[in-house]
């Protein structure tokens, strides 16, 4: 009996010492890297030929100074006109292709190609079309693990996306949104700190979304993912991220960033989205949103004055 | 078959010029026991394998060389390798004669030369045709070169790849014939062009049903292999 009792209250103090060590090391590390990533003035330009003189290379800007901090945990959508460069961006972030000018750091260090730091889940369907479920999740795991090792890990996660009895399958037998849900394994099979999502489910249709954006909140809450993902649905950036970052139109900046001040189990749990904060969320978002719509279309209409010469003779 | 059976037995087609499947039968069976049928078909085979098997080699890794790792200068070679693929193979292989001689090799490296481009062309557009998201896949997972080569870009073309090889040993086999009808005293070719100048028509016919069978056997290996290697192929049904 005596036992019993001094064993439980070693278990209570191992505990409590335990969480002080916890809570240090979350201190030292608030006050080192307050930021997860930290994006400084960044800038990308591409060249392109010019439209009237084809033999001349005009320089085209994407972003223009586009400074962003993401902290630790953090679920941030970008949401932007189409062509804004969202995806740019976030290939920038993912180490595939390098910025013109500017600064990006995670966890305190400079970007330098892609790591295994930071899964991608990209627009299009890239499961490979020569490998089942399993082998495509397991996929990125091939240098660093031995088979066996390879295969557990891979099953977990197929499991996490709900996708167990399709380990088999290969992925012209799956649908679009089981495609997708793959795609998210194998992005968390090598358990990164990020995970950078580029319109995952722009291609899936609207009853699917719904499911797949509660269980990838469920997902990155559960395993402290820090998430940046890009969408053009304003409903899908209210009720998954935590801060929304607008961008204007072409050359981008951050044009604004709003917080949702509610709880992701709230938004889970409860019927978020037909709520009314959701619907204030949502105006709110589309009437910055709208401005830059606008002008990114006005933009598109006077680099083309042919086009519209040409409409106008034809009426 | 049944046709072919019935109108010569019927006299509706003239059976001298084409006999019937059982008189096929019958000729290809008593050759077969005096031995000539399988000598000629085991030098045939000999070339034609030699042949396939160099083009094989050559048509594939200058493929994979050429359009995986030296783009550019595939782009530069790309006029001069449509030029020779074609250039008709029967006018160069006098050519072929005058520089190897009327042996084995002139034969082989020809069947060779005609089968190696169509390899070569299908391999390196498979590998341009390869989704360039893959690769920023294999690139985002942390992946070399090599890699990215041999996980992805390998397999992501095979498809492509294996449609040239089945393509190039169709090639082996007209070139085959041809070289044989040219220029040998032995193999199928010879034996369907020594049976037709001296009129054993059955004869002929027995060598015409050989390369027939040959060529629809090797595209059923090679279909096999294909199946074999590659993995989660939609079967596609119109």
């Amino acid at each position: 009996m005596y036992y019993a009792y001094q064993r439980r209250i070693d278990i209570i103090v191992d505990n409590i010492e335990e969480k002080d060590e916890i809570d240090n090391q979350i201190d030292s590390f608030k006050n080192n890297n307050e930021f997860k990533i930290e994006i400084k003035n960044l800038k990308k330009s591409f060249k392109v030929k010019d439209k009237l003189n084809k033999n001349k290379e005009v320089e085209l800007s994407v972003l223009d100074g586009v400074n962003l901090n993401i902290k630790s945990g953090e679920f941030l959508a970008i949401l932007g006109p189409s062509g804004c460069g969202k995806s740019t961006l976030l290939d920038i972030i993912g180490g595939l292709s390098n910025q013109s000018d500017g600064e990006i750091f995670i966890d305190g260090k400079p970007v330098d190609g892609p790591g295994l730091n930071r899964g991608i889940v990209f627009q299009q369907y890239t499961l490979l079309p020569w490998k089942n479920t399993l082998e495509n999740v397991a996929f990125p795991l091939e240098n660093s693990f031995n088979k066996k090792k390879r295969i557990k890990i891979a099953k977990d996660y197929i499991s996490l996306v709900g996708l167990s009895s399709f380990e088999d399958r290969y992925p012209h037998e799956l649908s679009g949104g089981m495609k997708q849900r793959v795609a998210i394994a194998r992005a968390l099979a090598i358990n990164p700190e990020i995970l950078l999502m580029d319109e995952p489910f722009a291609a899936v249709d609207a009853q699917t979304r719904a499911t797949l954006q509660e269980d990838l909140l469920k997902i990155t809450e559960k395993y402290k993912k820090t998430v940046v993902f890009i969408t053009h649905s304003i409903e899908e950036a209210v009720f998954l991220g935590d801060k929304i970052a607008i961008m204007s139109s072409e050359p981008s900046t951050i044009k604004e960033e709003i917080k949702i001040p509610i709880s992701r189990e709230f938004r889970i749990i409860k019927d978020f989205k037909s709520s009314t904060e959701f619907l204030r969320l949502r105006n709110k978002t589309l009437g910055i949103l709208k401005e830059e719509v606008i002008k990114s279309q006005e933009i598109s209409k006077s680099s083309f004055p042919n086009e519209e010469i040409l409409t106008e003779e034809g009426i | 078959m049944i046709l072919w059976q019935v109108l010569p037995t019927l006299g509706l087609v003239n059976q001298i010029f084409i006999p019937t499947p059982t008189t096929i039968l019958v000729e290809m069976w008593s050759l077969i026991l005096d031995g000539t049928l399988q000598a000629d078909l085991i030098i045939s085979l000999y070339r034609v394998v030699m042949g396939f098997i160099i083009a094989l080699l050559v048509g594939l890794s200058l493929g994979f060389l050429l359009g995986g790792f030296f783009k550019k200068f595939e782009k530069a070679l790309n006029p001069l390798i449509q030029v020779l693929s074609q250039a008709n193979p029967f006018t160069l292989f006098p050519v072929f004669i005058i520089f190897l001689g009327i042996g084995e090799i002139s034969k082989i490296l020809i069947i060779y030369w005609v089968s190696q481009w169509s390899i070569m062309t299908n391999t390196i557009t498979g590998i341009n045709n390869v989704d360039p998201i893959f690769i920023k896949l294999g690139k985002a997972i942390g992946l070399g070169k090599i890699d990215i080569f041999r996980k992805i870009i390998v397999p992501a073309s095979l498809p492509t790849v294996f449609t040239g090889i089945r393509m190039g040993a169709v090639f082996s086999f007209f070139m085959l014939i041809g070289a044989e009808m040219m220029g040998t005293t032995s193999g199928l070719g010879y034996m369907i062009m020594q049976a037709q100048n001296v009129m054993q028509i059955p004869r002929m016919w027995v060598g015409i049903v050989v390369v027939a069978l040959l060529g629809l056997l090797t595209n059923y290996l090679i279909l096999w292999i294909e199946k074999q290697l590659v993995k989660g192929k939609e079967k596609i049904s119109i």
